[in-house]
C-alpha cells in the first residue's frame, strides 16, 4: 500500500514519463524528440528506483541516457543541419 | 498561540549558534546519513517532519532546523561544507594549471590578484557573472540551455560520492563507480547538445568530434574500471583503497590498466592531447564558442570538476586513496599516515595526479581526429581487454592466501607480484613472437613520448622571459633607435630629413624661442610619431649629425596630440611627458615561490636536460657557429678533420640551420661566400661601437649601388 506521498511521486514520474514520450513522438525536431526521450527515460530508471533496485537504476541510465541517446544523436548528425548549407 | 518567528531572543540566538555548532560538528562524523538516504527519504518516507501542522516557529527557525528536521538538515550541512571544500578544490587546480602551464612556457602566470595570484580565479569568476549572457539570435534554446544544466549537473552529482576520506564522503550507494561512470557517460550527449543548438558550424563540428571522441574513449574507460572492480571485488570507493591497504597500490597490480585508465580520462576529459573538440586553432572554441558569461564560466566549472573527478579517482584507483603506506627500517617507523589526516594525503595525491596532467598538456601536441579513434578503439580497447586477462589471472592465484612482500610502497602479495611477473612475461613474449616487425614502431614513439615528457620538465625551471612592461623594464641597448632627438646647435635648417622621410613624418617648424630673419635658424624639424615606423632615413641623412635616434621607446598617449613632438621637446628644452619606470616597485614581481624553488629545482633540472638551458640562456652562439663552418667550407682551410669537429660541437638547432643552408646554397649559389660584412658588423657590435646597423664594411659601398 502505497502512501499519499509515494503514490503523488509515482504520478508525477509516470505523468513526465507519458508526457515526454508524447512530445517525443510529436515534435518536428528530431532533436527535440532525443532530448524528450532522454527524458522519459530518466523517469523510466526512477521506477526502477521504486522498485528498489538501485543496480537497474544506475545502468537505465548508462545504456539507455548515456549510449543508445547518444547513438540517436549520432544518427542525427549525419542528417541534414541548414547550417551547414547555409552560405551556399 | 503564534509567536513572532523573527522575535528572537539573544538566548535563543546563542542557542542556535550552538546548535549550529554541534550539529555541524557532529555531521562531519556522521556522513553515512547522506544525500542518497535524503533523496530515499524525501520520495518514500514519512520522515520529511514537515507536515502542514507542524509547521510552527515556536521556538524558532533554528529548533526547526536542527531538531524538527535533524536527519534531513545535519547530512545537508555537512553535504555544503564538503562541497565547498571541493569546490575551492577545483579552483585550486584551475590556479594550479594556470601556474604550472605558465612555468612550462617560462611565463610568470596569475601573480597580481592575491598572493601568488591565488584569487585569480574568483576575479574572472567575477568578471563572467557581469558579463551579457549572450546567445545566438537563432539558436536552439532548449538543447542551448539544456548543455550546461547537464554537464554542470553531472560534475556536482560525481563530487557527491568521491570520498575525501573514509568518513568525509557525502553517498555511498553501494555502486559507486557505476554511478560516477554513469555520469561521465551523459557527457557526449550535453555536448552534442550545445554544440548543435549553438547555430555555429565550429560548435556543431566541436559538438560532432565531441561525441565520436567521447565514444572512442568511454568503452576504454569503462572496462579499465572494469579491471579494478574485479580484483577489489566491490564497487564501492572505500572497498576498493580498504583492497589497496592491504594488497599494495593497485597500479602494482595492474600498471597496464592504470596507464590505459590515465589516457581515457585523458579523453573523457577532452584535454590535451585529446582536445579536439575545442581546438582552438581549428575551431575558435570548438562547442563553446557561442557559451558566454557566466553560462560558459559554469562549463568551465564543471569541465574541472569533471577534472577533479577524473583525478581523484586515478588516486582511488590506482595510487591508494587516503592511505599511506607504513613501513619500518629496523624496526622504526618511518612514515605513518596518522600524523597527516587522511583528506590531506588524498587531496595531496589528486593534486600530483592534476600536475601530471598538466604536464602532458605542456609536452605534447594535440592528436588528430583519425588518430584518435583509431587508439581509442583499435589501441586501447583491446589492451583493456588483455588488462581484464591478467586481472583474471590475478584473482585467481589470490584464492589461496599468500605471502605478504613489504615494498616501499606498502605489502604487496606475493603471489600477486608472481602472478603479474608470470602473466606479464607471457604477455611480451606473445606480443614479441606475434609482432616483432611492429616492436620498432612501438619502441620508437614511446622513446620520443619520453623524451618529450623529459624535455618539458626542464622547462618548468627557466627563470620567466616575461617582462612586466610598465613595473618592468628590459635594459635598453645603446643600439636602440627609437625616437629622435635633435642637437639645437648641429642643426642647420637643411629640411633634407622632412624631404626624404618617407611618412611625412618631419616638419620644419619655426621654433618658439628666437627671432631671426634668416630660416636657417628658426626653423626645426617637428615630428609626428603617429605614423613614424622609425626607418632612420632622417638620421642618414642628416649632414651635421644633428638628428639621432635614441632609447626611448614610449609610443603611447591617450591622444594623438600627445605623439606629436614639437621640435622643442626633439631638443630636449621642454621635458616631454615620460618618466623613467613611473610604476617601479608598485607591486611585488618575483614572489617567494620564485625565490625559493627555483634555486632548487634549477640545478637539478639543468643537470637532468642541460641542452633546455643552452637555449634558455639566450645567448646566440647558433649565429656565431654556422658562420665559421661555412667559412672553412667556402675555401679558407681544407682541414676536414677540424671542419668535422666543429660539426660535431654544434647544437642540433645549429646542426639544423646549417643544413638547411647548405642546401639552400647547393640550389643558388657555386663559389664561395663572402662574410665580410658580417664579420664587419659584428665587430662594430663587439667593439660598442654602434649596432652596425645600415653600416658597409669598408670597400663594400659601392656594392649597392652597382
Amino acid at each position: 500500500m502505497m502512501t499519499p506521498k509515494e503514490y503523488l511521486t509515482f504520478a508525477f514520474f509516470a505523468a513526465v514519463m507519458i508526457g515526454t514520450a508524447i512530445y517525443a513522438i510529436r515534435s518536428r525536431d528530431a532533436m527535440h524528440g532525443v532530448i524528450y526521450l532522454s527524458i522519459s527515460l530518466i523517469a523510466v530508471a526512477v521506477f526502477f528506483l521504486f522498485l528498489g533496485s538501485t543496480v537497474l537504476f544506475i545502468f537505465q541510465l548508462i545504456i539507455y541516457v548515456g549510449a543508445v541517446t547518444v547513438l540517436y544523436v549520432w544518427g542525427i548528425m549525419l542528417m541534414r543541419y541548414e547550417i551547414m548549407e547555409a552560405a551556399q | 498561540m503564534a509567536t513572532d518567528p523573527f522575535a528572537w531572543t539573544l538566548l535563543e540566538l546563542c542557542g542556535a549558534l550552538n546548535d549550529l555548532t554541534y550539529y555541524v560538528v557532529g555531521g562531519i562524523g556522521d556522513l553515512p546519513h547522506n544525500i542518497w538516504n535524503i533523496f530515499v527519504a524525501t520520495l518514500g518516507q514519512p520522515q520529511w517532519g514537515l507536515a502542514p501542522g507542524d509547521f510552527t516557529f515556536h521556538l524558532g527557525l533554528a529548533e526547526w532546523i536542527f531538531i524538527d528536521n535533524r536527519s534531513v538538515m545535519v547530512p545537508f550541512i555537512g553535504a555544503t561544507l564538503i562541497l565547498m571544500f571541493t569546490m575551492i578544490n577545483v579552483l585550486m587546480f584551475i590556479w594550479v594549471e594556470r601556474k604550472m602551464l605558465a612555468r612550462f612556457m617560462d611565463r610568470r602566470g596569475p601573480m597580481v590578484s592575491g598572493p601568488f595570484g591565488l584569487l585569480q580565479n574568483v576575479w574572472d569568476g567575477m568578471k563572467l557573472l557581469i558579463k551579457e549572457n549572450a546567445k545566438p539570435a537563432r539558436a536552439d534554446l532548449l538543447a542551448f540551455f539544456l548543455c550546461p544544466i547537464i554537464l554542470v549537473g553531472s560534475a556536482f552529482a560525481a563530487i557527491a560520492v568521491i570520498p575525501l576520506s573514509s568518513k568525509a564522503q557525502l553517498a555511498s550507494i553501494d555502486l559507486d563507480v557505476l554511478y560516477v561512470v554513469m555520469l561521465f557517460a551523459f557527457a557526449p550527449y550535453a555536448i552534442f547538445l550545445g554544440g548543435w543548438g549553438s547555430y555555429n558550424k565550429f560548435s556543431l563540428i566541436g559538438g560532432m568530434r565531441s561525441a565520436a571522441q567521447m565514444l572512442a574513449g568511454e568503452v576504454p574507460f569503462f572496462l579499465s574500471v572494469g579491471g579494478v572492480i574485479l580484483l577489489a571485488g566491490s564497487y564501492r570507493f572505500g572497498d576498493i583503497v580498504a583492497w589497496q591497504e592491504t594488497h599494495g597500490w593497485m597500479i602494482f597490480a595492474q600498471p597496464l590498466g592504470a596507464v590505459l585508465f590515465v589516457v581515457a580520462v585523458l579523453i573523457e576529459l577532452e584535454r590535451i592531447p585529446f582536445d579536439l573538440p575545442e581546438a582552438e586553432s581549428e575551431l575558435v572554441e570548438g562547442w563553446t564558442t557561442e557559451y558566454s558569461g557566466l553560462r560558459w564560466g559554469m562549463l568551465w566549472l564543471g569541465g574541472y570538476m569533471r577534472g577533479f573527478v577524473g583525478c581523484a579517482m586515478i588516486t582511488l584507483f590506482f595510487l591508494g586513496g587516503w592511505t599511506m603506506p607504513t613501513y619500518t627500517v629496523g624496526g622504526v617507523m618511518v612514515f605513518t599516515p596518522h600524523i597527516v589526516t587522511p583528506v590531506a594525503v588524498f587531496m595531496a595525491k589528486t593534486y600530483l595526479v592534476f600536475a601530471v596532467f598538466v604536464w602532458i598538456r605542456a609536452a605534447y601536441p594535440r592528436l588528430r581526429t583519425d588518430q584518435l579513434l583509431s587508439a581509442g578503439w583499435k589501441r586501447l580497447l583491446p589492451l583493456t581487454l588483455i588488462n581484464i586477462l591478467i586481472v583474471g589471472l590475478l584473482i585467481v592465484d589470490n584464492q589461496k592466501p599468500g605471502e605478504v612482500v613489504q615494498t616501499p610502497f606498502g605489502p604487496l602479495l606475493y603471489d600477486t607480484a608472481l602472478a603479474w611477473g608470470v602473466g606479464g612475461a607471457t604477455f611480451f613474449t606473445m606480443v614479441a613472437l606475434y609482432s616483432m616487425r611492429y616492436t620498432p614502431r612501438v619502441l620508437a614513439p614511446l622513446y620520443v613520448t619520453a623524451r618529450m615528457f623529459l624535455s618539458t620538465m626542464g622547462w618548468l625551471g627557466g627563470q620567466p622571459i616575461t617582462v612586466l612592461y610598465p613595473y618592468e623594464r628590459l635594459e635598453i641597448p645603446d643600439s636602440a633607435r627609437w625616437l629622435h632627438g635633435l642637437s639645437d646647435e648641429r642643426c642647420i635648417s637643411c629640411a633634407r630629413c622632412c624631404r626624404i622621410c618617407p611618412d611625412n613624418c618631419l616638419n620644419m617648424v619655426e621654433t618658439q624661442h628666437g627671432r631671426h630673419p634668416d630660416p636657417r635658424f628658426t626653423t626645426r624639424p617637428a615630428l609626428d610619431a603617429n605614423h613614424c615606423m622609425f626607418c632612420g632615413l632622417c638620421v642618414e641623412v642628416c649632414p651635421t649629425g644633428a638628428l639621432t635616434m635614441g632609447p626611448n621607446f614610449e609610443l603611447s598617449g591617450w591622444a594623438r596630440d600627445e605623439l606629436y613632438w614639437s621640435q622643442d621637446e626633439l631638443m630636449g628644452y621642454v621635458e616631454h611627458d615620460y618618466q623613467e619606470n613611473p610604476h617601479k616597485g608598485e607591486i611585488e614581481v618575483e614572489n617567494w615561490i620564485d625565490k625559493l624553488v627555483y634555486p632548487l629545482i634549477t640545478p637539478v633540472l639543468q643537470f637532468l636536460t642541460p641542452r633546455n638551458y643552452e637555449h634558455a640562456k639566450g645567448t646566440n652562439e647558433d649565429a656565431y657557429e654556422i658562420p665559421s663552418v661555412f667559412r672553412q667550407l667556402s675555401g679558407d682551410t681544407q682541414d676536414r678533420k677540424e671542419l668535422g669537429m666543429m660539426v660535431q660541437a654544434m647544437s642540433p638547432r645549429s646542426k639544423k640551420a646549417l643544413k638547411m643552408l647548405m642546401d639552400d646554397k647547393k640550389k643558388k649559389t657555386e663559389g664561395p661566400l663572402d662574410f665580410s660584412a658580417w664579420d664587419y658588423r659584428h665587430a662594430r657590435r663587439k667593439e660598442g661601437k654602434g649596432s652596425g646597423y645600415g653600416e658597409m664594411a669598408p670597400g663594400q659601398e659601392d656594392k649597392g649601388a652597382a
